[in-house]
């Protein structure tokens, strides 16, 4: 008795508010039951809306396919598709194309194969469009045009599994819209490899999207990494309903591009003015100029860089949208069709050292990013020997405009060059001495010989004693060390370094006693981390690296755009072993840390997926190289994706210190 | 769409909420399931292997079931839900289902009886209890987990480091039940009934992710009812049995020149078909691409020539073949 009485009470309690979730309309029930009851009616309500679709569900065979160095989940996973019509159409995730195959098999729901074509690729939402050729009659899946996405509804991925390719459910909720840049449904639902190509839907049975293979935020990552993870992605249907006569058509689809750099280096400060337009893009053809703040994209209002990057995420390529700007206190509404590809940057430089000039109190030097819009006087410290620059331009100009761009900070006049047009003189204004002048010269190109010598100004004279540190960050297994000065006030603008140590390469502190005094000629903290597995690097050690990075930068007084990674083979008649592969996914990956990585040229490139360098966070790299006919295979890539490679020549500790600190020039 | 099912059955359930069946409550017949579940200890505790895995009584006489594994390599110890523990004796196993069979002195023990029809469907919800990490220990009851029966399929490890001799029905549950321990755990269905085995943690060949699964309860139960009774089980695992080379087909005696196998994973096309052989009989020709050998899948020539190791040369083969985008049904016949 008591013992019943007692399971009455503990059901009674824990399981309230489910019921009145459940089922508000029954106050009377009694609760010891209520727990298995709902159970078994949401087992039968998740079957019942799985049948409605599971007739135009297919599992996706991979027959044939080179199996190659990749995640767990294999190169050849049998996955799911739907069909979206009865002509035979089977929409599926483009993981299945990921590799050349033999054959690509539909299994139908009787379980009958039929080899599929290729009809087209959308390349922004990781979808592919096969065909099949049968006279069986197909179910089709429904699309609806208008979704109900009420974050917390509950969502049912469906797929096929195994031999028997026999229904596979899992239950989940909604947990976000706009994912991955605007493209994406998440839910919790745990989907694996036999989900993806298959249909999210809700509890009536709509289709809410199609799963497919997805991690956030990670360029070089493996796509399948989050399986069963919790964290799952969906095309939502409205998108996919107005794509399908495209790809009906045999066009591919891919993200739309349109070419403008943010202003500010972190995308998340407030403003939206756009620093610098690139050649030969749609924003260049529309008519966007350098200057122009945008206040609305699509009908959208947007705030930050970020806001424009997801409002811009959902477009594909052809695509015209309509942008309203603000320009010279004026608005003005503009459209633009977006493109496919940009011609990739090449970089440019001046060969300047500058800083920006406090508007307020005129004259005095601060080196904080302007928050706000307020435009920031940016004032040349130094010029240096054999660059364009040299005779031209002098110590104390103020650079006011790049041709008709004005230059409103120290991160507008790098985008400015990262996006300039190759040997082409441009005009620059200034004012020397209170005057107003112009100069024209033609900048040169960061790819190519290292030619940079270090201003007079770092040649050591603030020197004082540098000293060694163990670091050790709350998140990560990783040891570490940083070499740094003691004092932190004598100087300013110092480069920052961090070395990735190789498996076995001994302990960080030990490692830097050989860089110390380098270190200090060159003006470059270095930050010595050794991986966490004294075996191998791991990928999920990247994002330590950057944090590491940030975690130094608190210590010594360095300039943010004069941060670089690199490895043990960087130095000219070093092997390329571990770590020069784990530099490169790491500069590539976490490229708004990272100005700079190098690596030896014999370094196995890392396996991931090269994303376009990025004109207000631009990257080089350099390598202990003489001449372009030694460059490794890997770097036609890179220089595709326009990321600048340097040829340093015979490089010791010193000229790769010195190259790391002049990432800041200009 | 079926949209109206499911609103009826919604509506259906609201409604049934206050006209409740007889049923325990979730509270008892969970505890129930939990006195059921044993505690087992035996070999291991070298190279990471743990030395504990789970089980479940299935008569009143201390008859436990569990999953075959290394654990058993020595006469396990058996720790009862009340703490009570005893030395077992192993009376029979099974690998191709992977199961064992303990025995231990007791008697009146709480059992689950083994239904001979399916209970569960994919959909279903199901409570798995076993000593996952072995977190429960001396009169711990075993841990319980909640989770879905997420498919009912084939296992198919065809390949990979796990491998599993099981080729039957599986329950593929979505939930992260195959843990270290949890191995021969139990499954029940929201009724409080035996649904399946834990199965050992296990990485599927074909997709290559780790899968949770349970081997059904009606696939156990004859099996298990034959060792109690002391019968010699009659489960034959002939499907997957490798023959001696002598004994089965090659792709050379049923007339299939292939293609140069240069790469791991060769696809299975034909490049000549020999004269007066089963398979020019068979109409084959040369750049027809073989794609299923009596209902399995072929991914490469490797796994051409051990799936045609499996076959008696003198019983018939059945392939599935593509030619361009036509999938043909082809019998060689010796």
């Amino acid at each position: 008795m008591i013992r019943m009485l007692r399971s009455f009470k503990f059901s009674g309690t824990s399981l309230l508010s489910l019921i009145i979730i459940v089922c508000v309309c029954v106050p009377c029930a009694a609760p010891a039951h209520a727990d298995t009851e709902y159970r078994q009616a949401m087992a039968k309500a998740v079957r019942a809306a799985a049948k409605s679709v599971l007739p135009a569900v297919v599992a996706v065979e991979i027959v044939g396919t080179a199996q190659g160095p990749a995640g767990e989940v294999e190169q050849d996973a049998p996955t799911s598709g739907v069909m979206i019509d009865t002509d035979g159409y089977v929409l599926a995730s483009s993981i299945v194309v990921r590799r050349p195959a033999a054959s690509i098999l539909i299994v139908l729901p009787d379980g009958s194969r039929h080899a599929a074509k290729v009809v087209s690729r959308d390349y922004h939402r990781d979808l592919v469009l096969l065909k099949i050729e049968t006279s069986k009659e197909l179910s089709a899946i429904e699309f609806p045009s208008k979704l109900d996405v009420q974050i917390g509804k509950t969502t049912v991925a469906v797929g096929r599994f195994g031999n028997t390719a026999s229904p596979i459910i899992s239950r989940g909720v909604l947990s976000g819209v706009e994912r991955l840049d605007g493209v994406a449904l998440q839910t919790d639902a745990r989907v694996s490899a036999a989900f993806y190509g298959g249909p999210l839907i809700d509890l009536y049975g709509n289709v809410m999207g199609i799963l497919i293979p997805a991690v956030a935020g990670g360029a070089g990552s493996d796509p399948t990494g989050w399986y069963d993870s919790g964290i799952a992605f969906a095309i939502p249907s409205d998108v996919i309903l107005t794509k399908l006569e495209r790809l009906k058509s045999g066009t591919d689809i891919k993200r739309g591009l349109i070419g403008i750099a943010s202003k500010t280096k972190d995308p998340y400060d407030d403003g939206t003015e756009i620093a610098a337009v690139r050649k030969r893009s749609p924003a260049e053809v529309s008519g966007i100029k350098a200057g122009d703040e945008v206040i609305e994209i699509d009908g959208k209002a947007v705030r930050r860089h970020q806001e424009i990057k997801q409002a811009l995420g959902r477009f594909d390529a052809g695509e015209t949208i309509r942008i309203k700007l603000r320009r010279d206190g004026k608005e003005i509404d503009i459209t633009t069709e977006l493109a496919e590809t940009i011609p990739p940057l090449q970089p440019q430089r001046l060969g300047v050292l500058v800083s920006e000039l406090d508007s307020e109190s005129d004259g005095e030097q601060d080196d904080k990013e302007q928050a706000d819009d307020d435009i920031a006087t940016v004032v040349v410290d130094s010029v240096l020997s054999g660059t364009p620059a040299e005779s031209k331009i002098k110590a104390g100009d103020q650079l006011l405009k790049f041709g008709d761009a004005k230059i409103s900070s120290v991160t507008a006049l790098r985008s400015l060059l990262m996006s300039a047009e190759p040997e082409t003189e441009v005009e620059l204004s200034i004012t020397r001495a209170g005057n107003d002048e112009t100069v024209r010269l033609t900048p040169a190109m960061v790819a190519g010989p290292s030619v940079m010598q270090p201003p007079k100004a770092w040649s050591g004279a603030e020197s004082g004693d540098w000293a060694t540190e163990e670091l050790k960050l709350p998140d990560s297994g990783n040891a570490a060390a940083f070499v740094a000065p003691k004092a932190t006030d004598a100087q300013q603008n110092l480069g920052l370094l961090l070395l990735l140590m190789n498996p076995s390469g001994g302990s960080p502190t030990e490692v830097l006693e050989n860089w110390r005094e380098a270190a200090k000629a060159a003006g470059v903290v270095i930050c010595a981390v050794a991986p966490e597995d004294s075996r191998r690097w791991q990928p999920k050690e990247i994002n330590a690296i950057g944090n590491f990075a940030a975690a130094v930068m608190k210590k010594a007084p360095i300039n943010p755009n004069a941060v670089a990674v690199a490895a043990p083979g960087a130095i000219s008649g070093t092997d390329a072993e571990a770590a020069d592969s784990m530099a490169l996914a790491v500069a590539v990956s976490q490229s708004s840390t990272f100005f700079g990585v190098s690596v030896s040229p014999k370094t196995r490139s890392p396996a991931m997926r090269v994303k376009e360098n990025d004109p207000s966070s631009s990257l080089q790299i350099l390598l202990p190289l003489s001449s372009e006919k030694e460059l490794p295979e890997w770097s036609r890539a890179i220089k595709k994706a326009g990321y600048p490679v340097v040829l340093g020549g015979d490089t010791d500790t010193t000229a790769l210190l010195n190259w790391v600190r002049l990432l800041q020039a200009i | 769409m079926n949209r109206l099912a499911a609103i009826t059955l919604t509506v259906l359930f609201a409604a049934s909420i206050s006209d409740l069946p007889a049923e325990a409550p979730l509270g008892t017949w969970v505890r129930d399931a939990q006195k059921r579940v044993v505690k087992i200890y035996g070999a291991g505790g070298l190279k990471g292997l743990e030395a504990y895995q789970s089980g479940f009584l299935v008569s009143p006489e201390g008859h436990i079931a569990t999953a075959w594994s290394y654990v058993l390599d020595v006469e396990p110890v058996v720790l009862l839900d009340d703490g009570r523990r005893f030395e077992s004796k192993i009376v029979g196993f099974e690998p191709s289902l992977e199961l064992a069979v303990l025995k231990i002195e007791a008697t009146d023990t709480p059992f689950f009886e083994l239904n001979e029809e399916p209970t569960v469907d994919w959909g279903d919800p199901v409570i798995a209890v076993s000593n996952l990490f072995n977190i429960a220990t001396g009169n711990e009851p075993a841990s319980v987990m909640q989770g879905t029966v997420a498919s009912v399929t084939d296992l198919n490890a065809r390949r990979g480091t796990f491998k599993t001799p099981y080729r039957g029905k599986v329950l593929i549950l979505d939930l992260i039940a195959n843990n270290p321990g949890a191995a021969g755990g139990a499954v029940i269905d929201s009724d409080g009934q035996l649904a399946g085995m834990l199965g050992k943690e296990l990485r599927d060949s074909t997709t290559g992710v780790w899968l949770n699964y349970a081997v059904p309860a009606d696939a156990l139960r004859t099996t298990i009812g034959d060792i109690i009774a002391g019968r010699k089980s009659t489960v034959i695992d002939s499907a997957t049995a490798m023959l001696p080379r002598k004994d089965s087909h090659n792709p050379n005696a049923l007339g299939l020149v292939m293609v140069p196998d240069v790469l791991e994973t060769t696809p299975a096309y034909i490049d000549t078909v020999s004269t007066d052989s089963p398979a020019a009989r068979a109409s084959l020709r040369p750049d027809d691409l073989i794609l299923l050998v009596n209902g399995q899948r072929v991914d490469s020539q490797r796994t051409l020539r051990s799936l045609l190791r499996t076959i008696d040369r003198r019983d018939n083969v059945e392939l599935t073949v593509q030619r361009d985008t036509q999938i043909l049904p082809v019998t060689l016949q010796p």
